[in-house]
């Protein structure tokens, strides 16, 4: 028996190249909003998943780099623009949290409303307030699950059928070279696969005319199934319990142990 | 060949190294490393004890360094060159007793030999196939000993004469080499000097997409500018790496630190990449991507790219681009047969396949599509379109067919090392999606907008040229008597006017930008391929100076004067601050 806790978020202008190779939500950006609940609101999460309900990119289009007026003679010429990529996320993160009492998961869920309001999300603002109250349209749900197929009913009962599941979809045996790349290209080259950013491994460090260190990390991607909330709805039990045998997401403890320079999610 | 297998002849060149001497690189050696006193460190040797002169010995010890630096290819020969190459200063002061006079020489031979050497390894395709501890060597003999030469100043004077006699059957060949070196010299003190090196044996199979996954690629380019006294060796891989510490020390390092076994090549390969102004790191430079880690704001994450993975996504993003052309080819055949019947055998399956990858629009496709078309109407059948064939969605295919490419994050390709430069280009990195994008429905104003940006330049020409009609022309203030005004002040005033003109044309064309507001959708709906000068213009695009120069002649309808100079100083106002206020928009 575990309790699985929704928490839905409405992000603005998050940056929508955070994984550098993928446009959109990164699972680690989603992992570090985890550990920073983790700490803020006191609790220990075993795992987490997402469901993203709407993302939209403006990958051509930038903002403006500076408010200032410009000079008559200059009003020709394109606007400056930075560089910063941004798009909005309407989405639900799942945290899954060992069995608790009713009046303990309330609390929980008090302290969780709280340090959501106070943090962002891939550097983007969480512009919707998060409310404890279930009843409201913004208020964070939990439910206790004992198996794959209460999760689907709890998804199914808070997600609007064009939402995405995100379930990890990991390569089965490790490749190299050509051939990773082969496995990677046939499974992106289906609609409802995607890449995410899942980590990375320290590489370097730098230093700044300032004297501040910096870390080099070299991400890490893996593969995504976006299972649509609709399909989930229509397949059987068996349907669902394989299409979410892989939503929650965890830290890959045996890969830092192996490696201590590699962070990564499983 | 000196040693039957690499392993051999490493464990010889590990044995050729002592302790002190793996402490003692040039780096610690400051001003003496060009020094024979720096040598002589580096290479401690018993002077005394051994002091048989005979020329035959020098000859001894070169003839299979020349051979071996001419014919090396495998990795063998290399690690066996190396040996040589490090027993080098040792065969030499056997020769040369501890005489001042040959000592500077010493120094001018070993890196003159070098020279040949990494000039005979690097030739060819400018590719060097290394395993990672070869490499490791390699750098590190090269950085030390090359760093005692000279560089710039290597000249046909710097062979020694002395010797010529015991070197006379390999004189000609170190002619010709250092003359071949000294040109790469002068090419590489100019930015177009370009390094790669593959390290094969570092790839660690993952089940994710990795940089460790893939063969780590060195990749740098020398900068521009005169080289002045950096040593070759630094000039010529310009590795600008970001660490800590001298450059090429932070390099070596970072080979040889156990604890980074498995990463150390990444980073590597990741270094050269982010190469800022000197040894600083600069984020607004680099494509990098900040990540915060942990509460403590002085120490920050950055992902940046490795040049390995740069490519590895570039070849993956045209993987994906060839598997789409390949289905999409197969459903075509399948289509097409359906529809031929007997006739298909008439088509040419390699055309088919040609013209799939071009998605209906190159010239194979529309060659291919006549063909089809000319062997339907035979069947009295009829015709079929492009998009029928060529089309994913038309042929029932749920294809990712195309993933964006975005230019790196203020920066631009110059910044960064030759590994972007070469992988992302000015088209920029692939972003794969990571969501399903949302379609918002364009905006049917904006199109329609963008579809008469002609007349609307049209009215609001028109509507200037009425203003300027109404307003008194510089010429009418003088009633009588212009002509008698000095040609000077004939010309100011006209050129006064056509000032003002300028500025109203160009106020114009502001006023166009501004009316057209085109979202994210309205881009992706419009096709820019086939926008005329205006409509680029208005949607932002840089032109070129061709196009520019069509859309300052169109400030001519503003211009009430029948003049032929005044025509033409317009067109070159207007073209002059078109073209001073062009930017370059990433």
């Amino acid at each position: 028996m575990k309790l699985v806790i929704r928490i839905p978020l409405v992000v603005q202008n998050l940056h929508a190249l955070a994984g550098f190779y993928t446009d959109g939500p990164s699972m680690m950006a989603a992992y570090g909003l985890v550990s920073h609940l983790e700490r803020d609101a006191q609790f220990e999460a075993t795992g987490f998943g997402l469901v993203v309900e709407k993302y939209v990119s403006s990958l051509t289009t930038h903002l403006r780099a500076s408010a200032d007026p410009f000079h008559k003679s200059k009003q020709c010429q394109t606007l400056p623009m930075s560089g910063y990529r941004h798009a909005d996320l309407v989405a639900a993160l799942y945290v899954e949290v060992g069995a608790l009492e009713s009046d303990a998961a309330e609390d929980l869920v008090v302290r969780i409303a709280d340090a959501v309001n106070a943090s962002r999300f891939q550097g983007g603002h969480i512009i919707e307030w998060v409310e404890a109250d279930s009843t409201q349209e913004m208020g964070i749900r939990f439910k206790s699950i004992q198996d794959e197929l209460d999760l689907a009913e709890f998804i199914l009962e808070s997600e609007r059928p064009l939402s995405t599941v995100y379930a990890s979809r990991h390569l089965d045996t490790p490749l190299s070279g050509d051939a990773l790349l082969d496995a990677f290209a046939e499974a992106l080259l289906s609609k409802d696969n995607y890449l995410v950013c899942n980590g990375y491994a320290v590489a370097g460090e730098a230093v700044d005319s300032q004297g501040n260190n910096h870390l080099i990390a070299d991400p890490t991607y893996t593969l995504v199934h976006g299972i649509p909330v609709h399909k989930l709805k229509k397949v059987e039990m068996a349907g669902q319990e394989a299409f979410l045998q892989n939503f929650f997401w965890s830290f890959d403890a045996d890969a830092h142990t192996r490696n201590p320079s590699q962070f990564t999610l499983k | 060949m000196i040693y039957a297998t690499p392993q051999a002849a490493l464990a010889a060149y590990s044995l050729t190294r002592t302790p002190r001497e793996r402490e003692l690189t040039f780096f610690d050696l400051g001003p003496q490393a060009f020094s024979f006193e720096g040598l002589q460190k580096l290479f401690p040797l018993d002077l005394v004890s051994d002091p048989g002169v005979e020329p035959k010995k020098l000859t001894t010890a070169l003839l299979p360094v020349m051979a071996l630096a001419r014919y090396a290819s495998s990795d063998g020969d290399l690690a066996g060159l190396l040996t040589v190459f490090r027993e080098l200063p040792t065969s030499l002061r056997k020769v040369f007793p501890a005489e001042s006079k040959f000592a500077a020489e010493d120094s001018k031979l070993i890196a003159d030999l070098t020279k040949t050497a990494y000039k005979t390894l690097f030739s060819g395709d400018g590719v060097l196939a290394l395993s990672a501890t070869d490499a490791d060597l390699f750098l590190r003999f090269a950085g030390d000993v090359l760093v005692a030469s000279e560089a710039g100043s290597l000249s046909k004077g710097a062979l020694p004469q002395q010797s010529a006699a015991a070197l006379s059957e390999i004189k000609p060949f170190l002619e010709s080499t250092v003359s071949a070196l000294t040109t790469h010299d002068a090419k590489s003190a100019h930015s177009s000097a370009q390094l790669k090196a593959f390290l094969p044996h570092q790839v660690t199979p993952s089940t994710y997409l990795q940089s460790k996954a893939f063969e780590p690629l060195i990749s740098g380019r020398s900068s521009g500018g005169v080289m002045k006294d950096s040593p070759w060796v630094i000039s010529l891989l310009t590795i600008n790496l970001q660490a800590p510490g001298t450059p090429v020390r932070a390099f070596f390092e970072l080979l040889q630190e156990p604890t980074r076994a498995d990463f150390a090549v990444p980073a590597v390969s990741l270094l050269p990449v982010i190469e800022g102004g000197g040894n600083e790191f600069n984020s607004f430079l680099l494509g990098c991507t900040r990540v915060k880690v942990s509460q403590d704001t002085s120490a920050t994450l950055w992902l940046a790219p490795a040049n390995n993975m740069l490519a590895a996504t570039r070849a993956l993003g045209e993987r994906m681009s060839e598997l789409v052309g390949e289905k999409i080819a197969l459903a075509a055949k399948a289509k097409l047969q359906d529809l031929l019947g007997d006739r298909y055998a008439m088509l040419n399956p390699a055309d088919i396949d040609a013209a799939a990858l071009e998605r209906g629009q190159g010239t194979q496709a529309k060659a291919l599509l006549k063909a089809v078309n000319s062997l339907l109407k035979e069947a009295r059948k009829g015709a079929v379109t492009a998009e029928e064939l060529f089309t994913p969605k038309q042929l029932g295919l749920q294809l990712r067919t195309w993933v964006p490419r975005v230019g790196n994050v203020g920066s631009n390709a110059s910044n960064c090392g030759g590994g972007y430069a070469e992988f992302a280009g000015v088209r920029g990195v692939y972003r794969f999606p990571a969501a399903r994008q949302q379609q918002d429905r364009p905006s049917t104003q904006a199109v329609r907008r963008f579809h008469t940006l002609e007349h609307r330049l049209n009215d609001l020409l028109k509507r200037e040229r009425e203003k300027l009609a109404t307003q008194p022309s510089p010429f009418e203030r003088y009633q009588s008597g212009l002509k008698w005004l000095p040609a000077r002040v004939q010309k100011n005033i006209l050129d006064g006017y056509l000032r003002h003109v300028k500025a109203r044309y160009l106020a114009v064309l502001r006023d166009i930008r501004a009316w057209l507001v085109l979202g994210e959708q309205e881009l992706l709906a419009l096709d820019m391929r086939k926008a005329t000068v205006l409509q680029r213009f208005a949607a932002g695009d840089q032109l070129a100076d061709a196009e520019l120069q069509l859309l300052a002649k169109e400030s001519l309808q503003l211009l009430v004067i029948n003049d032929k100079y005044a025509a033409q100083e317009l067109e070159s106002l207007v073209l002059h601050s078109l073209t001073a206020e062009k930017v370059v928009s990433l």
